[in-house]
Parts: C-alpha cells; sequence; structure tokens
C-alpha cells in the first residue's frame, strides 16, 4: 500500500491508521513512518531501524465505524503474528531469515490490499509459508535425529564382528561390506541418507549372525571332509577300490556341497551324506581282509593253473578273475559288500576257473597259508632270530612246503606240512623267547663274566635238545632257563633292562638330544658294577634313569616341534620363546623343561599369527592418509602390539590389539586386502627367490628382478593391495616361465656335455661325430646352443627357453644314438645298461602298468616294483645320465693320496676302501617323467619257485608326472678273470665252501689275487670298469597335487 | 618321535637300489647285499647317522605293517616280509652285539618326509 495509491477518503484512512496504531501498539508492534511498514516484534526481520515510530496522525473526527474489508480482516489474524508463521526455535539463520521473509512479504501484500476484499492471494502467501515453517520445523527434528543416530549405526557397525573361519570368499565379502558401510556412513548427511543404511547394516549383521551360527558347521564339515580325504589315502593301501570309488565321490560332493552351502540344512545334508559312506568304512575294511585271503587264493591258482600265455593275451580264467574283481569293486562302490562276497564266492563255480584245475586244493592250501603267515608269523621270525638249531632252515623249509603245493600242486601233502611247520613254530617260539632274552642281556657285561656265563651256557644246552629240522625235546630245551638261579636270573633281567635303557636313550641321541643320551650313559659303568655287587642299588639307579628317560620322551616330541616352529617363524630368535626350556632340558631338568616347551610350542603358534598382523596392519596404516583417522588408529595399534609382544612378551594381547583394527569397520577390507598380499607374497617371493637369484646367464634375470621390484613398489609406495596382488598372480606365470627356462637351459647344457663325452667316449666308433654332433658337427651344435644363449642374455627367457627346447627337439635322434651307445657299452660283460629298455621315452604307459600290475617289465623281464616309471625324452635321460657322470667325477678314492674318480677308468686302486659305488637322487629342476605308482598292494605267486609276493604287485595304481628326480647308481664292475681260480662257484672254479665267496669288495679281490702267489702280493689294482646300473626317475614321496615331493 | 623319512631312505636305499638290488639273479640272496651293507654304513657314520640307521632298521622291523613298504625303493617290488628279512640280515651283518627288539617293542619311531633344515632344526641345529 502506498500514498500514492490512496485516491480514497482520508477520513477513512485515518480512522484505519488510528485503529492499526492501537492495534499495533497493543501486540507490540512498530510502524516504520519512513518506509511506511510495519515492524514485527523485535523487528527481526523486517526493515526496521531505531528510529522510534511516529505518532499517529491525530484523529479529526470520529467517523462511524466502517465495516473492515476482508483483508483487513485478514490482517487481523496476522496480529500477533502466529507461531505457525514464525521460524522454530534452533532454525538455521537462513532458514529464520527465510520465514521472515515470507512473513514481511505477506503482511506487505496485506497491508498494500487492506481495502480489498479479495484475500485469496494473502491466504495463498500465508499457507506457503506455513508450509515452509512446518518444513523447517521438520528439518530442524531430522537433523536431531540424525545427530543422534549416526553415531548409534556407527556403534552398531562397530559392534558387528568380522566372522572367522568361514570360507575366505565370504570373509572377503564381509570385510567390504563392511568398509562399505562405514564410508557410506561417513557420507551421510542427512536422516534419509541414515535410513537406507541402517537398512543395510542390518542386512549384514543379520548375514554376519547367519554366517557365525554356520562357521562352526562349516567348520565341523570341513574338517570332517578333510579327514576323509586323509583317511582315503591310506585306506587305498587297505580296502579294496570300490569303496575308494564311493569314498572319494562322496568326498568330492561333499566339497562341491559346502563351497556353495548357504543355510545350516545345506551343511547338516552334506555332513550327513559323507557319514553315510565313512560309516561303511569298518565295513570296508573287514571285506578287504577277505577280498585279500580270496586274492591270495585266486592269484595262487591262476599262477599254477591257468597261467597267461604271454605279456599280452590273458588266460580265460585270469580273465574271469578279472571280471569277477571289477564286478565285486562295483558293488562294494555302491557299499554292497555282500553281494560283492557273493561275486567272490562265484568265482570258484565259472566253467573257466573249473576247467583249469582243481581251485578247491589250491585255495584250501593256499588259505592255510595265508592264514599261517598272518597268525604266526611274527612267531616265525622270532625263532628265526632266535638262531636255534632250526634257524637258518626256517626260511627253505617254508618254501619246501609251498613249492610242494604251488609247483608240485601236492597241495594236501603241503597242507600236511605246513601243519606240521606251524606247529614246531608255535612249540618252539617260547624257547626262543628266552634264547632272544639271554641275546638282549649281552653287551654290559664280558660274556665271561657272571651272570652271563652262566646263561649262556644254558641257551647252549637249550640247543643241544634241539634238532635242525625244528623238532626235539622242547621241555629240556626249555628246562635249562627256568632251573636258572634267582640271582642269575634277577641279573641277566637287570642286563636287559639296562639294554632297553641303553637303545632309549641312543634314540635320544638320534632326535637332537645328544647330551642327554651322554648324561644317561654317565651311569652305565655304576650300573654294571652295581649289577655285579649290589643289585638293588642298580636297580634303583635304572629306575631313576627310567624316570628321567620318561620325562626326556615326553619332552622330545614337543620340544622338537617347538625348535621345527622356532626355525619358521623366529629363525634368529628374536623372541626366545624357547630359551627357558633348553635352559632347562640342559640343566637335565626335563620335568621343568616340559611345560616350557609347551608354553613356547604354543607361543610360536601366536607369534606366527603375530607377525602377520602386524605386517598386514603395518600396511593399513601405511595405506591410510597421514594424518587421518585410519592412519592414527592402525599407527598406534602397531606401536602398542610392537611393544606388547616384543618387550612385554604379551603376544596374545599383541593379537587381540591388532585385531581390534581389521574390526574397525572403516578399515576392514583394506586390511583384508592387505591380509591377502601378505599371503600371496611370501608364496610368490619364496618361489621367486628359489627360480630367480640364481639365474644363469646373469642378464637374464635382470628383467624377472626389475618385474619383480615393480610389484613391491606397488604395494609398498602406492599400497595398492588388490593391483598388487593382482601383478603378483601375473608374475606367478612369469616364474613358471622362468622355471622352464632354467630346466630347459640346465637340460640342453647337461646333454651337450653329454653329447661331448660321448663322443669322446665312442671316438672308435665309425661316424661318431655325425652320430653325436649331427650333420652340422660339433661347431654346428655349438652355434644354435650359443644363439639361444644370446636370447637369454638379452633378458628373452621366454623366447630363449623355447630355444632351448627346440634344440633338444631337434638332437632326439642324436641323444637316442649316445643312448644306445652308453646302454651297449654298460651291458657289455654286465647286467647294466637296461635303463633306456625300462625307463626310456619309448616306453608306454601300458607297458609301465603292466610292470606295476604284474611285475613284467618292459623287456619282458620278470621284476616286479612298486612304481614303473619312464623318462619322457631322450633328453631328459640324456640329462640324468650325464649329471650323475658329473657327479662320479667329484668323488676321489680315499688316500692318501686321494685318487679322482674318473667314469672311463678301467681300474681303481687297489684298496679296501677304495670308492667303487655310487648312490644318488639328482633334482634336475624340472619335469622329467611321468610314472605309474602302486596304491593298493596286489598278490602274486611264482608258480616256479613256489614264491609268494605278497604286496609286491599293485592292485590299484595312479598315474603321476611332472616328477623331476632321479636316482642313479654307478657301479665298479670288478673284472675278476685274474682272480677265478681263487673264488666259490658261481664267480670261481672252486666247489662252493671251498675257495673264496666273491662279495663284490676290492679287499675280497686283494685276498683272493694275494693267495695267487707266494709269498703274497698285492695286486697293483683292481681291474674292472665303472657302469651306469641305474638310472629311474624317483616316483617316492612324490605329490602329484602339488607337483612337488612331500616335505 | 618324528624322524626325517628321506635321511633314512637314503642308507636303506642302498639295500633296495644298490649293487644286489640290482643283479636278478641273486636278488633274494641277503649274503650277496653285504657289499650295499658296508657302502650303507660307511655313509652313515660318515655322516654321524650310525645310530640313526641302527634304531630305524630297528624299529621298522619290530613294527613294520604300513610302513615298512614305504622303504622298498623302485628297483625291485619286495614284499614286506623280504623287507623285514633284508633289514633283519643286515641289522646281523653291521651290528653283531646289538640285539634287534622284540616285535613292537622297537624304538617309538615316526618316519615323516620333512626338508633338512627342518630334520636340523629338530635336532636342535
Amino acid at each position: 500500500m502506498s500514498d500514492t495509491d490512496d485516491t480514497a477518503d482520508g477520513g477513512i484512512r485515518a480512522k484505519v491508521y488510528a485503529w492499526g496504531y492501537v492495534a499495533y501498539e497493543y501486540a507490540g508492534w512498530a510502524y516504520d513512518a519512513a518506509s511506511k511498514r510495519l515492524l514485527g516484534s523485535g523487528g527481526s526481520a523486517s526493515t526496521a531501524t531505531d528510529t522510534p515510530a511516529p505518532p499517529p496522525p491525530e484523529p479529526e473526527l470520529a467517523p462511524p465505524e466502517p465495516e473492515p474489508t476482508a483483508m483487513q480482516v485478514f490482517r487481523e489474524t496476522l496480529s500477533p503474528r502466529p507461531d505457525t508463521l514464525k521460524a522454530p526455535a534452533d532454525a538455521t539463520t537462513d532458514e529464520t531469515q527465510a520465514i521472515d521473509k515470507g512473513f514481511l512479504e505477506l503482511t506487505t501484500y496485506v497491508d498494500d490490499n487492506l481495502d480489498s476484499a479479495e484475500t485469496g492471494t494473502a491466504e495463498q502467501m500465508r499457507d506457503a509459508l506455513v508450509t515452509l515453517v512446518e518444513k523447517t520445523a521438520k528439518a530442524i527434528a531430522d537433523r536431531k535425529a540424525f545427530a543422534t543416530q549416526k553415531p548409534l549405526l556407527e556403534t552398531k557397525l562397530a559392534k558387528i564382528p568380522l566372522p572367522k573361519d568361514i570360507p575366505p570368499a565370504d570373509q572377503r565379502s564381509f570385510a567390504k561390506r563392511r568398509s562399505k558401510a562405514a564410508t557410506a556412513l561417513s557420507r551421510a548427511r542427512n536422516l534419509n541418507d541414515l535410513t537406507m543404511i541402517d537398512g543395510g547394516i542390518d542386512t549384514l549383521a543379520d548375514d554376519v549372525k547367519t554366517a557365525q551360527k554356520l562357521a562352526p558347521l562349516w567348520k565341523e564339515a570341513a574338517r570332517e571332509i578333510d579327514a576323509a580325504r586323509k583317511s582315503l589315502k591310506s585306506l587305498r593301501k587297505t580296502v579294496d577300490r570300490g569303496y575308494c570309488e564311493a569314498l572319494g565321490d562322496a568326498i568330492a560332493d561333499a566339497a562341491k556341497a559346502l563351497a556353495s552351502a548357504k543355510t545350516e540344512s545345506d551343511i547338516v545334508k552334506l555332513r550327513q551324506d559323507l557319514k553315510k559312506i565313512t560309516d561303511k568304512e569298518a565295513d570296508a575294511r573287514s571285506y578287504a581282509a577277505d577280498y585279500d585271503s580270496w586274492c591270495f587264493a585266486a592269484e595262487g591258482f591262476l599262477s599254477v593253473y591257468a597261467a597267461d600265455p604271454d605279456k599280452e593275451t590273458r588266460s580265460d580264467a585270469r580273465k574271469a578273475y578279472n571280471v569277477a574283481i571289477a564286478a565285486a569293486a562295483a558293488k562294494t562302490a555302491k557299499l554292497d559288500f555282500a553281494a560283492a562276497r557273493g561275486v567272490l564266492d562265484g568265482f570258484k563255480l565259472n566253467p573257466d576257473v573249473t576247467g583249469a584245475g582243481d581251485f578247491g586244493g589250491a585255495s584250501t592250501f593256499l588259505s592255510q597259508l595265508d592264514s599261517f603267515m598272518q597268525s604266526h608269523n611274527e612267531k616265525r621270525l622270532q625263532v628265526k632270530a632266535a638262531r636255534l638249531p632250526w634257524s637258518n632252515q626256517l626260511d627253505t623249509a617254508l618254501s619246501d612246503i609251498r613249492k610242494k603245493g604251488i609247483r608240485d600242486k601236492l597241495w594236501v601233502d603241503a597242507g600236511t606240512d605246513l601243519t606240521d611247520y606251524e606247529d614246531k613254530v608255535v612249540k618252539l617260539y617260547p624257547i626262543a623267547l628266552k634264547h632272544l632274552e639271554v641275546m638282549r642281556s649281552k653287551g654290559g657285561v664280558p660274556d665271561n663274566a657272571e651272570p652271563m656265563a652262566t646263561i649262556l651256557a644254558a641257551v647252549q644246552t637249550s640247543k643241544s635238545a634241539l634238532n635242525t629240522d625244528g623238532s626235539g625235546d622242547y621241555a629240556a630245551a626249555m628246562a635249562p632257563f627256568n632251573g636258572l638261579d634267582a640271582d642269575i636270573a634277577d641279573k641277566a633281567q637287570a642286563l636287559r633292562r639296562l639294554s632297553a635303557i641303553k637303545t632309549r636313550a641312543d634314540a635320544l641321541g638320534t632326535a637332537g638330544l645328544p647330551d642327554s643320551k651322554a648324561y644317561i650313559a654317565l651311569k652305565y659303568p655304576d650300573i654294571v658294577t652295581d649289577i655285579s655287587g649290589d643289585l638293588p642299588e642298580a636297580q634303583k639307579t635304572m629306575t631313576g634313569l627310567e624316570k628321567t628317560i620318561d620325562d626326556i620322551e615326553a619332552l622330545l616330541p614337543v620340544l622338537t616341534e617347538a625348535r621345527a616352529a622356532k626355525q619358521l617363524h623366529d629363525p634368529a630368535d628374536a623372541f626366545e620363546l624357547l630359551k627357558e626350556a633348553e635352559a632347562k632340558r640342559t640343566a637335565h631338568q626335563y620335568d621343568k623343561a616340559l611345560p616350557r616347551a609347551e608354553a613356547a610350542l604354543e607361543g610360536y603358534g601366536k607369534l606366527s599369527r603375530f607377525l602377520h598382523l602386524e605386517r598386514q596392519v603395518t600396511l593399513v596404516r601405511d595405506a591410510q592418509p597421514d594424518p587421518s583417522d585410519g592412519h592414527k588408529t592402525a599407527a598406534d595399534a602397531v606401536t602398542e602390539a610392537g611393544e606388547l609382544a616384543r618387550t612385554d612378551g604379551k603376544i596374545a594381547e599383541a593379537i587381540a590389539r591388532l585385531e581390534t583394527v581389521l574390526d574397525a569397520p572403516a578399515l576392514a577390507e583394506v586390511a583384508h586386502e592387505a591380509g591377502i598380499w601378505v599371503e600371496k607374497y611370501d608364496a610368490i617371493e619364496k618361489r621367486h627367490l628359489k627360480i630367480v637369484p640364481p639365474m644363469e646367464p646373469p642378464a637374464a634375470k635382470i628383467r624377472m628382478a626389475q618385474l619383480f621390484a615393480a610389484i613391491q613398489q606397488k604395494a609398498q609406495t602406492d599400497k595398492d593391495y588388490p593391483a598388487a596382488v593382482a601383478l603378483l598372480e601375473a608374475y606367478a606365470k612369469k616364474l613358471d616361465e622362468a622355471r622352464d627356462y632354467v630346466a630347459s637351459r640346465r637340460r640342453a647344457l647337461s646333454v651337450k656335455g653329454g653329447l661331448d663325452r660321448a663322443a669322446d667316449t665312442f671316438s672308435a666308433v665309425d661316424d661318431v661325430d655325425k652320430k653325436v654332433y649331427g650333420d652340422g658337427g660339433k661347431d654346428g651344435l655349438e652355434k644354435k646352443v650359443d644363439a639361444a644363449e644370446k636370447l637369454a642374455k638379452a633378458g628373452k627367457i621366454a623366447e630363449a627357453g623355447k630355444a632351448f627346447d627346440k634344440l633338444l627337439k631337434e638332437w632326439q635322434p642324436l641323444l637316442k644314438n649316445c643312448a644306445i651307445l652308453h646302454e651297449a657299452e654298460d651291458a657289455n660283460g654286465s647286467n647294466a645298461g637296461h635303463s633306456i629298455d625300462r625307463h626310456g621315452p619309448e616306453v608306454t604307459d601300458e607297458e609301465l602298468i603292466t610292470r606295476v600290475t604284474t611285475g613284467i617289465a618292459p623287456d619282458d623281464k620278470m621284476s616286479p616294483t612298486k612304481a614303473a616309471s619312464r623318462f619322457d625324452t631322450y633328453a631328459a635321460w640324456m640329462q640324468a645320465r650325464e649329471e650323475g657322470a658329473s657327479m662320479l667325477e667329484d668323488k676321489v678314492h680315499p688316500g692318501p693320496p686321494p685318487v679322482p674318480v674318473k667314469v672311463t677308468d678301467t681300474s681303481v686302486p687297489a684298496a679296501a676302501g677304495a670308492f667303487v659305488s655310487m648312490k644318488e637322487v639328482i633334482d634336475h629342476g624340472g619335469p622329467i617323467d611321468r610314472a605309474m605308482r602302486a596304491t593298493r598292494p596286489g598278490v602274486s605267486v611264482d608258480a616256479n619257485t613256489g614264491k609268494i609276493g605278497k604286496s609286491q604287485t599293485a592292485e590299484t595304481f595312479e598315474a603321476v608326472d611332472g616328477i623331476t628326480k632321479s636316482e642313479t647308481l654307478w657301479l665298479f664292475e670288478f673284472d675278476i678273470s685274474a682272480i677265478k681260480t681263487e673264488l666259490d662257484e658261481p664267480h670261481g672254479d672252486k666247489p662252493r665252501g671251498t675257495g673264496i665267496r666273491w662279495d663284490s669288495k676290492p679287499g675280497t679281490y686283494i685276498d683272493a689275487y694275494r693267495t695267487l702267489n707266494t709269498p703274497p702280493t698285492d695286486p697293483p689294482n683292481i681291474p674292472g670298469k665303472w657302469v651306469m646300473m641305474q638310472l629311474y626317475p624317483v616316483v617316492d614321496k612324490w605329490n602329484q597335487e602339488k607337483q612337488e615331493y612331500d616335505t | 618321535m618324528k624322524v626325517n623319512y628321506y635321511a633314512v631312505q637314503k642308507y636303506l636305499s642302498w639295500l633296495t637300489g644298490g649293487r644286489a638290488a640290482s643283479n636278478p639273479d641273486t636278488i633274494e640272496d641277503w649274503e650277496t647285499y653285504e657289499a650295499d651293507m658296508d657302502a650303507m654304513i660307511d655313509e652313515a657314520r660318515k655322516n654321524g647317522d650310525e645310530d640313526l640307521l641302527r634304531l630305524s632298521i630297528d624299529s621298522l622291523v619290530a613294527s613294520p605293517e604300513g610302513r615298512i613298504d614305504e622303504f622298498a625303493g623302485q628297483v625291485y617290488g619286495y614284499s614286506d616280509d623280504d623287507l623285514v628279512d633284508l633289514f633283519t640280515y643286515a641289522f646281523e651283518y653291521i651290528w653283531p652285539d646289538h640285539a634287534m627288539s622284540a616285535p613292537g617293542n622297537g624304538p617309538d619311531f615316526e618316519f615323516v618326509p620333512m626338508s633338512d633344515e627342518e630334520w636340523a632344526a629338530r635336532q636342535g641345529g
């Protein structure tokens, strides 16, 4: 409203002003005369000034009260200013200003239109202002709620544990979700943000709760699967293949189900499924015992009546046998052991079996033999060990019985003889034990001193009552021992006791406690003296020693484990966890050393965790901006934990302190990534150190070293652990290339050395250079080697490796030439030279399987083995041969003066200690072959000799490859032609027992040579030649899954 | 107590993979193994392992079940009984004055594959 707008009657206006003045004054409002604007109480949002309001205009007359306009009426609703149009308490300045501005606009509009009968616009303005006030009030409430709820949510998130003992992928997922929630919380600006985050935290908490509930179940299921897996490994040697197949499948299914298990019922079900199979282990073992007996009888029958016509052809009965065992295995795979037994029982009724021979006779005898061996073999061995008159005939007698049955098919007679044999063994067994007791009493005192003199005389008397065929007066043989004077018997017993103490003490010496052995040994002389003079005192001393040994034996396993743990986790002994235990041990306070060693062992377990965590949290610290809360949290934890562990020795507390960082939601993800980095880095660094630093030529390793340094930098400088882990994974492949390069180069250079050696050794052979070096001759071959080496020097190791591989392939025909020349030379006058035939690259998988399952070697000779292996290439074979030859040439014949060994030597020094054999295992650093390895022993029966080879052959086997070691045996084969006249048959001319028995010892050669002349003269040397007798890839303890040897 | 499998196998392989094991004509004539037994004990003595070898053989022969076959090597498929016989012969040849333990009462050795470093550490090295 303005003056210019006012065209109406001034009287009315004056009245209104008067009314307004009163009203304003009443309401505590003011009037700004200059601007003609109303001022709110306090004038907060108006253009108020300090100028006092002017006096209202003087009323001229008191005109009649007019009817107020609608706007005037509306105006009255604004005075006093209602709360609904005021800025709420706690409104921000901006909010207050906005509301006051709105009110001012409203009142200005109203004042300007007081005459108006239309208030619609004013009402809209008022309503809008009310809405603004309401929104402001809500915003204020939201702000207050936000301020209250955010820390509550932070606490809520922090309280959610990071579950352990769950699958690594789940753990990582939880870590990421925790960090994501923490980041979102830190970025939240309003209640709405919090509401969304709250939902996420609740879901996370629920998921963690579920995971925690599942964790023990998951852990238990994983443990059961692992136990079943380990059990299967040993069961493969014992039970039949059907059950192993069922168990193997069940384990695989359980592992798969566990990996995808989401609920408790998933885990319960997979455990139940696995248990259904593992619960049948006892049945499987029982069946296996029956199966073994059946195999024994069946194999015996087949070898006697239905031998295979040749290596490739199976007899009809053998085919029936193979069908039966496959059918039985199919039944046991379904855990139907009764049906499997039925299949085995049915074998004897098969027409191919009944038509072949007397299965009943054979199986009865063989079952009797099997039963005897299982029940009485231990007694038999004791009788044999007791050196009774029959002892050295015991094996021959049993062999004769076997021959009578298996070779001569006199089943009934053989059975009768076996019964008689068993009877003698059983009767001689207690006598043998007495004799063995005497033997175990020896060593403490001279044989001619008491009590030995008396008890040895008893032994002789006992022996005189027995015959060399096992018969005799058993009571008379026992009588000398029963009739021993009590004092003598007690003293003899004391000597045995002492002997047992010595054995136990010696064992302690071998296990790393030589000073304990020496400490115990100090008492031996006194004990021996006391056994003669003061037996009770001797017994007392021995009781004390036995207690000491008990203590040491209790300590030993803990101490050695702790020592191994120390080597692994604290080789510099910075934490000195084992110091106290070792000190007590050194002081021979073994009982006191034990708890300390136990504590140390536990401590090393914690130390391992602490050191890992310390690295992990240090990386977390380094990844945080400095300064920042995260940096401080991690840095404080590292410092405090370090002090706790290193200064206070409180490793558990240090671990707990570091774990608080892992539990901090904001750091959870980076901590997890740092943990993965630490684990992966350690594994890759170990491989790196093994492969890269020794790489030759030096230039070849530069690129690898640079790559590895870049990875370290990515982690240490950039703190980008996920990226560093990705680089590590890529580097692992580079390491594979480097390993292959190293192996290829070593093989190529070794083989090149082998070619040079062959050219030298076989220089008399026609065209030897062409045979050994090919058309390009030695120079051409060397140029190719140089070209590959040049690539290596340029750091192109993958290319260099391929170049060496290519050379090795090119050389195959040459290497085969050389291998054949070597083998022929070795075989000349020797039974050496069979390595290529049995282990050469041309041996097939089928031949390996035949050898391991039947004992028939690829060269058609009977040579059973637990593992049949072959070199995959002539290059691998030549490498192994050459490296063995080089090792041999590192040896010397002991002097004085020492004489170096040469592979081409045709004599060795005439000395008893001359070096005449070398057996070495060589790791070639790369794969050399594949093999078939026995998993379950089978039975073989030799129909000609009656020899029963239980476990000589394999019923089941596994294929392995990637093997890196070879075993080689080099022997000096003596030329005994000069001394033949002095030697016994079969090596010499003299009837057995009349000359010198040849035993391949240099000393025996010298002795025989001396008898040739009178006076005796020593030979100038011992003639002969070196041969490579054995060369084969080593399968023993090869871990196919890990592709390395077990350690 | 845990004993390094490889440390023992290295010696015993003289018996199962040596000169006599390589001669199929006399493979089960233990007397022909004496030169290999000499080589075996020479090497063990050189390494200070005579007691280890003696007690290992004693332990294996006293309790062969399920473990002596681990030492059969690859040259010949010795049965468990063969190995008991062969090792017993070697024991009596090398240590005639020592009696072997009664069955089941041998040294309590557990043959475990381990690295040379671990074996040395366990021995306090």
